[in-house]
């Protein structure tokens, strides 16, 4: 009996071993690579990401991968919505928005992006010298400018900060709201020249934008820059991180995978490279890095929770 | 000086004024429309210029309310992105430089650059001023190169900002000034098409009114040109011409005179045709040259005798026709005849076109001509047929014509100037007196023109064996001279001598006939004395007469003794006069020996004068001197005595036989036999032991005589010899009827054995002959022991010479008599021929 049921069970197993196996075998391979951003300026980024779409693709031909096709979400949510649907397969984006998309849409991440050449990068938040913020705790009924909720260094790292201050933040609906005296209010102005005009103008009391752009002149005025202080830095963070959909079958994840690691040293690759914003290469993520970004999720949970409660 | 037909220049002047006047109203015509365009030009720019600046303004106020109203948002959220994309779009627009959105207090904010450089700068004072002062619309401030438009920003009465956008009005000047050049060019090309219009319109013009132009101008000048062609007619000398009649009062004036002139001249003047013709006939070369001798005038014989085309000389030098060597002496002559203004001749040669050199005589005589100029009539005269008469003249005067050698006269001359350089150089002159051998006999038997034509082949043969330099020359007959100069030494001279011999030796061909024939030749050499040409010659014919008679066929040198100056040929002789006095002569005697037994069967006696101071002298020297001295008849019954005396003494122990020579003198005195009888009677002497020697010269100098004297000779007892034989004249009947016992074979054949073929084949015949008319025959000159076995081989009876015995003292020649064979004895180191000749034998 014992031996009978054995062998029924080691039938059964070979069976589901069998069936999971032609599962396997028959998923269909896309012919379409879709690559994605979230982007306020589609115009602008359109040409960062076609070029890397076509060289990756190219790669890819052995696993049928014939046309690229380039998508933009307007929001994080939408972005979100489309991974979990398949609708894009490659998405490449900062720390923060890859955990939401790790976190919402069971998303996976491939490697780390040395993003306009830097590997990290970290958060500032500056007022103007003659204000009279001096120290983020004076920033208390005041206005803080924002890029947008999936911003990374220009949003959740800095609002993290405020809030590992113990401030709490309330998003006001234009700059020309009033902010709770016993919060900061922030507004989002999607570029950072906007931020940086914004707080060297007087219209907010600070901004936040990465330790990078701050010495840009397009994005923060030489004339600004003079005038404006930095009173807060946040620690290194991942530059940016690309990811797939959940559903991307695995033999194409692992081989875009080994595309992208592969592509700094690839000489065909360095002009798309040079398109993608200047990325010097991909990088494998270290098991830190994803503890990290499990730990962006937790961290974006918690705001959003203080900001949607 | 060019001259113009009067019908073109009419044409010229009326075409002239036709073109001047069309070309003042083409030139008002193109100024006027030049004047007319620059004014439609300038107001058509100054037009243009405010349309654009117009339009600029409107343009510019147009977009300056559209972007202040699109940047109300912008900047009410203060997007920057959005501004800078505004102000961006807006920069892209034509002729806009700068555009910036600025804070009410003036401050840009954004200038639609992404890096922002005007980021915090204030806008310029009259744009905030404008601003400020801005009501709501646009306000245009006007700068230099732009035009700045500013408006304020607002929502509702919220005042946001301000924009200011700037006009680059160079791009409007610029657009202006293309617009302008455009319009330049539409009016250039306007006017450039009026002015080719009147151009065109000019030259149609003057196509229509040249043609009426030049017609006019022909029926002007007709008359004129008749007039003209009828007095060229008389130029021409066509002087009954009739004049063309004419209403026209001048060109009938002046065809009148015309007429009257003809007359005048038709009477008084010669034509130049008439006076070409007459210079083209003359034979002679006529020439008229300027104060430069520049040809102006060359009549036709002169053109034929350089060769040239008529009228090529005109203008050439007449120093260019003369040969270039007399070139200089010429141009003299003619400066001396310009000078003088005296005619002259001159010999001088002319130099062809074709290279030809023609010997002329050039008279050359000044021209009278009233203007004083200095021209002069030139003429030539071919003297080519003269000179070559001349040149004939000389040359017969001074060459041979029969063989083309230099005669006598041009001879002398030669050796006179030989003489003179030789006197003057360090070498020797020698003369060489050439006589043919028995040419007479040639002549005789096949007559004088076969000797004229062998007289040429030996001309041609003496030619060939001397050098150019050397002259060889015809004295008459048979005789020649040849004067061999320079010379380093005599054996040169002997050298040559040979060459001439050998050549002569060969055959020659006259008449289809072979002839053979000897020289004697005579050599002399200068200066080995002081002597004039003539004595050089007497001692070179002296010479050959000494080698005819050592033999003919051979040369001999001039020995100064026999025949010097005539002070010491006169004390030879009377030395030799009383050398028979003073016993100077004797007597040698050469053995001749039977070839088979070697045994001295006789002797040949061989006279010799033992001169006091000269020594022995060979009989050649002297023995021709006794004959013309008469003395030969003594010294010969000298010889004759002598002989018999020895014999006598020999006979009393041995019988030997001893001859004696002849000459032709001795056999024409009818006394001889007599002589010889008594002689032999007075000594008692053997007649057979008697042998007379004569030559074949001899024999036919007096035939008859001699033929008489023989016979008497003959019945003496004595035996007769012919001497030489071969080497004289050849006619052999004499052989046959003369009672002659004995023949020697001249030294001459036996010299060249036995290598000699001919010799040997000579020397055979004579000997076979003598033998078939039972004469003995004696080898004479044998010298070697081959020539000794060859003769013995030959079956000649006896031999005579150095091998077998040179001339001996009686004495000796007594012990040779003893000995019964011969021993020949050792050759010596010469040949001294001399020694071996007959006492009477004056060849060598």
């Amino acid at each position: 009996m014992f031996a009978t049921t054995s062998i029924r069970r080691r039938l059964l197993l070979t069976l589901l071993s069998l069936i999971a196996i032609q599962a396997n075998a028959s998923v269909d391979l896309p012919d379409t690579l879709v690559i994605g951003k979230i982007s306020h300026n589609p115009k602008k980024h359109y040409p960062y990401l076609k070029p890397m779409a076509q060289y990756a693709a190219a790669q890819l031909q052995d696993l049928g991968i014939r046309n690229v096709k380039v998508r933009m979400a307007r929001s994080k949510q939408q972005m979100t919505q489309w991974l979990r649907d398949g609708y894009v397969d490659w998405v490449t984006e900062t720390p923060f928005a890859t955990a939401i998309f790790m976190r919402d849409a069971g998303a996976v991440p491939l490697a780390k992006k040395w993003k306009k050449g830097v590997a990290t990068y970290r958060s500032l938040i500056f007022t103007r010298k003659q204000g009279d913020v001096q120290k983020i705790a004076d920033l208390q009924g005041k206005v803080i400018a924002f890029e947008d909720d999936a911003s990374t260094s220009a949003f959740y790292l800095p609002a993290l900060m405020l809030r590992n201050a113990g401030l709490d933040l309330t998003r006001l609906d234009s700059l020309r709201s009033t902010p709770p005296a016993t919060s900061v209010g922030f507004v989002f102005a999607k570029e950072e020249i906007t931020i940086s005009t914004m707080v060297h103008k007087g219209l907010a009391a600070a901004g936040s934008i990465n330790n990078h752009d701050w010495q840009k002149d397009d994005h923060m005025p030489r004339v600004a820059r003079g005038e404006l202080q930095v009173i807060a830095e946040s620690d290194e963070l991942m530059r940016a991180v690309e990811t797939v959909r959940p559903s991307l079958p695995r033999a194409l994840r692992e081989r875009l995978r080994t595309v992208l690691l592969n592509a700094g040293d690839d000489p065909a690759a360095q002009s798309a490279l040079r398109a993608y914003q200047n990325t010097a290469r991909f990088e494998g993520l270290s098991r830190a890095e994803l503890d990290q970004l499990t730990l962006l999720q937790s961290l974006a949970s918690d705001l959003e929770n203080h900001l949607y409660p | 000086m060019i001259l113009q037909r009067l019908h073109v220049h009419f044409a010229i002047w009326i075409s002239l004024l036709v073109i001047g006047v069309a070309g003042v109203l083409t030139l008002l015509l193109v100024l006027g429309a030049r004047v007319g365009l620059d004014e439609v030009h300038q107001a058509s720019v100054s037009h243009l210029h405010d349309a654009m600046d117009e339009s600029a303004r409107n343009s510019l106020v147009s977009l300056t309310e559209t972007l202040s109203d699109n940047l109300v948002n912008p900047l009410y959220d203060r997007d920057m992105l959005q501004m800078r994309q505004l102000l961006g779009t807006t920069l892209q627009l034509a002729n806009i430089s700068a555009t910036h959105v600025f804070e009410p207090n003036g401050e840009i904010i954004n200038d639609g650059i992404k890096s922002l450089p005007s980021y915090g700068q204030p806008v310029a004072d009259d744009v905030l001023a404008a601003f400020n002062s801005s009501a709501g619309g646009v306000i245009l401030l006007e700068r230099d190169d732009e035009l700045v438009a500013v408006r304020a920003v607002r929502i509702g009465d919220e005042l946001l900002g301000g924009v200011e956008v700037c006009y680059d009005l160079s791009t409007v000047a610029r657009n202006t000034r293309a617009m302008t050049g455009r319009l330049e060019n539409v009016a250039l090309q306007n006017l450039d098409r009026n002015q080719t219009t009147a151009i065109i319109t000019t030259g149609l013009m003057l196509l229509i009114v040249l043609p009426v132009t030049i017609l006019m101008a022909l029926r002007l000048s007709r008359p004129i040109r008749t007039v003209a062609k009828q007095v060229n007619e008389v130029r021409q000398g066509r002087y009954n011409v009739e004049l063309a009649s004419t209403n026209i009062s001048e060109i009938y004036q002046l065809t009148t005179s015309v007429k009257q002139m003809t007359e005048t001249i038709a009477t008084t003047t010669v034509s130049r045709n008439y006076l070409t013709r007459v210079i083209d006939s003359m034979h002679e070369g006529l020439t008229v040259v300027d104060d430069k001798f520049r040809i102006e005038i060359a009549n036709r014989t002169i053109e034929g005798l350089y060769r040239c085309d008529a009228g090529e000389l005109h203008g050439q030098l007449l120093l260019d026709l003369i040969e270039p060597a007399e070139n200089e002496r010429i141009r003299l002559w003619l400066d001396r005849v310009a000078d003088t203004r005296m005619s002259s001749s001159i010999e001088t040669a002319m130099l062809t076109r074709r290279g030809e050199v023609i010997p002329m005589t050039l008279t050359a005589a000044p021209l009278r001509d009233d203007d004083a100029q200095s021209s002069l009539v030139c003429v030539f005269q071919d003297i080519s047929r003269r000179r070559k008469q001349e040149e004939r003249i000389r040359y017969l005067a001074h060459y041979d014509s029969l063989t083309g050698l230099p005669n006598r006269d041009l001879f002398f001359d030669r050796l006179q100037h030989a003489m003179k350089l030789t006197g003057r150089e360090d070498h020797l002159l020698a003369l060489l007196y050439i006589d043919i051998d028995f040419f007479k006999k040639i002549n005789d038997s096949m007559g004088h023109a076969a000797g004229d034509l062998l007289l040429r082949q030996v001309a041609d043969r003496l030619r060939k064996c001397v050098r150019n330099s050397d002259t060889v020359a015809r004295m008459g007959g048979d005789e020649f001279t040849i004067i061999l100069e320079p010379l380093q030494c005599t054996d040169d001279a002997i050298h040559v001598a040979e060459k001439l011999l050998d050549s002569v030796s060969q055959r020659f061909e006259v008449d289809r006939q072979q002839i053979f024939i000897n020289l004697s030749i005579g050599i002399v050499f200068y200066p080995m004395s002081d002597l004039s040409a003539a004595d050089l010659v007497q001692q070179a014919d002296l010479a050959m007469y000494q080698a005819k008679e050592h033999g003919r066929g051979r040369y001999s040198l001039y020995e100064s003794r026999r025949n010097g100056c005539a002070r010491d040929r006169l004390a030879f002789e009377n030395e030799l006069r009383l050398a028979l006095k003073r016993g100077q002569f004797g007597l040698r005697y050469q053995p001749q020996i039977d070839i088979r037994t070697g045994r001295c069967v006789g002797f040949e006696a061989l006279l010799s004068w033992q001169h006091p101071d000269q020594g022995e002298i060979a009989p050649r020297e002297f023995v021709q001197l006794l004959e013309d001295l008469g003395l030969i008849d003594d010294v010969g019954d000298w010889v004759l005595r002598q002989v018999c005396v020895q014999l006598a003494e020999w006979n009393r122990t041995r019988s030997t036989r001893v001859a004696i020579n002849l000459s032709a003198r001795q056999l024409r005195n009818e006394t001889l036999s007599e002589r010889i009888a008594a002689c032999l009677h007075e000594y008692d002497v053997d007649p057979a032991c008697l042998e007379l020697e004569i030559t074949e010269g001899s024999l036919i100098a007096d035939i008859g005589q001699t033929e008489a004297t023989l016979k008497e000779l003959a019945t003496l007892g004595v035996s007769i010899a012919i001497d030489d034989f071969g080497t004289g004249y050849s006619s052999l009947s004499y052989l046959h009827s003369l009672p002659i016992t004995a023949l020697k074979v001249d030294r001459s054949f036996i010299i060249g054995l036995p290598q000699d073929n001919a010799a040997e084949a000579i020397t055979r015949t004579i000997i076979a002959m003598a033998r078939s008319l039972n004469l003995r025959v004696v080898a004479e000159g044998v010298e070697t022991e081959a020539q000794f076995a060859l003769l013995r081989e030959m079956d000649v009876h006896e031999v005579q010479g150095w091998f077998s015995g040179r001339p001996l003292l009686a004495a000796e020649a007594g012990s040779r008599l003893e000995k019964k064979g011969v021993t020949p004895p050792p050759l010596p180191g010469g040949n001294d021929a001399a020694s071996s000749q007959s006492p009477l034998n004056t060849e060598s």
